[in-house]
């Protein structure tokens, strides 16, 4: 019989780790294999990894985690015409909408990370990123006054929240597109959704920009994250307990010398931002990490810098191609390794595969 | 940072560096000028590989079994009696003394495995045993198959799960696709044999077996790619189906219903629709931007070095190089681009004709060279990164150029074929998700009549087509693993069934 008979033993390489910053956690049966599922949402793939009382209980649990975040999609997708979030853009502007909690919730802490980083993260920037998609396709630029147009319907402060649970637009060109917070929500209803089953421990992987940890694999202290790194020089990563990275980057550029835009809109200039830089931000929340790493990456490191030392257990790190990483937090570490170091972390990982 | 990559390497360079002997050795008998009808009899074949020393009680929808050399004699007996053609499983070091023994032992053909090392000994054993035993069948599985699926971002290594960040990523999908059309170059005297391991992720998984979708994945890639498959049941299973368990039944009966629905349409002779072409004779260093390409539905196929013809180039509009070109097929590529076409050259060194007269662009890693119709891209640096890679191909071949067009379809890969002689066409469709999801298509060509079938609901749904530029498009309303799109004029239709 032909098997592969690999065994994944929870958190990997405890040799590659740097350093440890949390005690490891006692409480679980260190034997206990872990569960690893994964399901597509959200034009993503979401993948749990969860440690249960024991492999069954585990399974279930993760069952009914990406129930919710099916439900959710169903709530915050542009892409289904017949979501809440669509049937709200489509009709918000001619009177306030009652909608759903979990839609109140998410557009109300989109417009919190809207007023901290002064409009840089705006979730209102969808006509604009949808025009700059189509001139990515062969469509023509927009003219000065098209531009001028598209930038009137955008703005979250056109955006009203009516307690307790309506919302209204000023705008009838505008439409909330939950791409850069959306996930990161969905990230941490899936570990309320597994912590109501019982699960203390499991690492949540949304599309690979969003991680949010639950506990810890037994004997570790953390789970480790390796973070996006477009130098390959500096390996940054972090070890999560109870808290969240996520990494924002710019689509990259074409390989064969087409012009390229890409899918962050810079709300200043009103198009796509130009930066190869990758940001990664440690949070409480998912929500937060997720739409933070946007906003720090349209903020740069010298304003983003304030920002963070504004919040509590935050941190961030810019990384550009060439490998200078910035990094500033008020709590949680994100650590490094040289390019030597790293070279013998892959040759470990190559063994080990 | 690509862990996948880092990760995968190592197992494909040995198959990689046999097919570039392969080719280098000149063994013109094993290399045929690609052909746009697919030359093979039959396809949808699956072999089931089963190990348990009884059989079930009751049939199994399958072409044959694959039973491992040295089984008791009785259950092959057993088996011949049920129906089943028996096929034997053997090593290479098997082989000589299972095919000796095949015909007094009633067994059908042998599957000869071998492993990615061994695969020039298993090409020598094959042309061997086949000279000797003209009439026996010898079937070889293509090697580095693997088990079809949708990959997140998460590395499961034998120590545990590497996580990397990144911006968010699309799914990854792991098909087959680059197999079979590599397969289909470098040997097409056998339908390709897809024969994978299953990478059951966790303690649970690896007690339980696959999922009853993931068999149906297996089963639907194969068939969709034209391919013969042999699909390995999990122990579990097996032991279910004898001992009559309803549950085991259940699943097989859904898997059965994808095998009869694959099968049934293996025999009529079909066209790969393809205006992509890869150069290669390196599976290892041409596989990974073949499956992104096949990942974003880029339909293409493979050329072997020596098929840089006219004859290999027609119907072609983009040619990707990753083989170093001599001077007559620096020729023709360069005919190949005045002409109109573009050709994109991976790592290539040497001078070309295009170097000395055509207008020159340096872009990042690229340099780009007009000459008469086309381009010329070189990227000197090979593919930095493969998802970029297929996206510019898209974009490079332009929307009137793009064979097929799906949204909201991202786990979704389809490949498009046609009829010769008529105008009729299907599209296969194969859903890596298991999600069930409605699919626009769009498809070059003006077709009047869309039927829609899968092995759940039958045939045939009639699907309303609107049409644009010589283009139809078209919405399946529910796909959840594998689904058929017929395709073809009124005439098509009352000429004959599609």
């Amino acid at each position: 019989m032909r098997w592969s008979s690999r065994v994944p033993g929870g958190a990997p390489q405890g040799s590659l780790l740097t350093a440890s910053v949390l005690l490891p956690d006692q409480s679980l049966d260190q034997s206990l294999p872990p569960v690893f599922r994964k399901h597509y949402a959200m034009g993503a793939v979401f993948e749990i990894v969860a440690y249960g009382t024991n492999p069954t209980q585990a399974s279930q649990a993760i069952d009914h985690a990406f129930q919710e975040i099916d439900r959710l999609e169903q709530v915050m997708s542009i892409y289904k015409p017949a979501s809440e979030l669509s049937r709200l853009n489509r009709t918000a502007h001619l009177e306030a909408q009652t909608v759903t909690q979990d839609l109140y919730q998410v557009i109300q802490e989109s417009l919190h990370y809207s007023e901290i980083s002064e409009g840089e993260f705006d979730v209102t920037t969808g006509p604009l990123a949808e025009r700059w998609k189509a001139v990515g396709r062969g469509e023509q630029a927009p003219s000065p006054a098209e531009e001028k147009r598209l930038r009137r319907g955008v703005g979250y402060r056109q955006v009203e929240l009516i307690p307790p649970g309506r919302i209204r637009f000023h705008s009838s060109r505008l439409a909330v597109d939950l791409g850069a917070i959306g996930k990161g929500y969905a990230v941490d209803r899936t570990a309320a959704v597994l912590r109501s089953c019982g699960i203390e421990c499991a690492l949540i992987n949304s599309g690979g920009s969003t991680f949010y940890a639950m506990g810890c694999p037994p004997g570790q202290s953390g789970w480790l994250v390796h973070l996006c790194d477009p130098s390959a020089q500096v390996d940054p990563h972090v070890l999560l307990n109870e808290n969240s990275v996520s990494t924002s980057q710019q689509t990259p550029p074409s390989l064969l010398g087409m012009p390229s835009f890409g899918h962050i809109i810079d709300t200043i200039a009103g198009e796509p931002l130009k930066s190869a830089t990758a940001v990664s931000v440690v949070a409480e929340s998912a929500t937060a990490s997720d739409a933070l790493s946007t906003a720090f990456l349209l903020m740069g490191p010298e304003k983003g810098r304030d920002l963070v030392k504004r919040l509590p257990n935050v941190a961030a790190v810019w990384i550009s191609p060439e490998g200078l990483p910035q990094t500033v937090t008020s709590g949680p570490k994100i650590l490094m390794t040289s390019v030597a170091r790293m070279s013998s972390q892959k040759a470990v990982a190559r063994k080990l595969d | 940072m690509d862990r996948r990559r880092f990760v995968k390497s190592a197992s494909w360079s040995t198959a990689g560096l046999l097919l570039s002997s392969v080719a280098s050795k000149g063994q013109d008998n094993l290399i045929r000028p690609e052909s746009p009808v697919i030359p093979q009899t039959a396809w949808g074949r699956v072999w089931i590989r089963w190990t348990e020393p009884a059989l079930p009680a009751k049939t199994l929808l399958a072409h044959g079994l694959a039973i491992p050399w040295g089984a008791a004699p009785a259950l092959v007996e057993s088996a011949r009696k049920q129906g089943y053609r028996v096929y034997t499983a053997v090593t290479l070091e098997q082989a000589s003394a299972a095919a000796k023994s095949s015909r007094a032992m009633g067994i059908s053909g042998i599957i000869l495995e071998a492993g990615d090392s061994e695969q020039e000994k298993a090409e020598r054993t094959v042309r061997d045993l086949r000279l000797a035993h003209p009439n026996l069948t010898i079937l070889t599985p293509g090697p580095s198959a693997k088990q079809p699926a949708m990959m997140g971002s998460s590395v499961i290594t034998q120590r545990g799960i590497l996580q990397v960040s990144s911006s968010t990523e699309q799914p990854w999908l792991d098909s087959n696709l680059a197999l079979v059309g590599f397969d289909r170059a470098f040997r097409p005297i056998q339908t390709p044999l897809i024969d994978f391991q299953w990478e059951l992720s966790d303690a649970l998984q690896q007690q339980q077996g696959p999922s009853t979708e993931e068999y149906l994945l297996a089963v639907a890639e194969a068939g969709a790619l034209h391919s013969d498959l042999i699909l390995n049941l999990h122990p579990n299973l097996e032991k279910a189906l004898v001992s009559g368990s309803d549950e085991g039944w259940a699943v097989w009966e859904r898997v059965a219903k994808y095998v009869e629905f694959y099968l049934r349409e293996g025999e009529r002779p079909v066209a790969f629709q393809a205006n992509v072409g890869v150069v290669t004779d390196n599976y290892d260093t041409s596989y990974e931007a073949m499956n992104l390409m096949a990942r974003h539905n880029i339909p293409f196929r493979v050329l072997p070095p020596s098929h840089l013809t006219p004859q290999g180039l027609q119907g072609l509009d983009l040619i990707v190089v990753f083989a170093q070109p001599d001077e007559a097929a620096i020729r023709q590529v360069a005919g190949f681009v005045d002409g109109g076409g573009v050709a994109i050259l991976v790592s290539l060194r040497g001078s070309f004709p295009w170097q000395s007269s055509g207008a020159r662009q340096v872009s990042g890693d690229s340099v780009i060279y007009t000459m008469g119709k086309g381009k010329v891209i070189e990227l000197t640096e090979g593919i930095a990164d493969l998802g970029t890679f297929s996206k510019d191909v898209r974009r490079l071949l332009g929307k009137e150029k793009l064979t097929i067009s799906l949204w909201n379809a991202s786990t979704i890969i389809a490949i498009p074929y046609q009829f010769p002689g008529t105008s009729a066409a299907t599209v296969e469709l194969v859903n890596y998700s298991a999600d069930p999801m409605p699919v626009q298509v769009r498809i070059k060509g003006s077709y009047s009549v869309v039927r829609y079938e899968t092995p759940e609901h039958g045939c045939c749904e009639v699907l309303t087509p609107t049409h644009q530029d010589g283009f139809t498009q078209f919405n399946v309303s529910w796909l959840r693993i594998g689904g058929r799109v017929h395709l073809g004029a009124v005439a098509d239709t009352q000429r004959k069934r599609l």
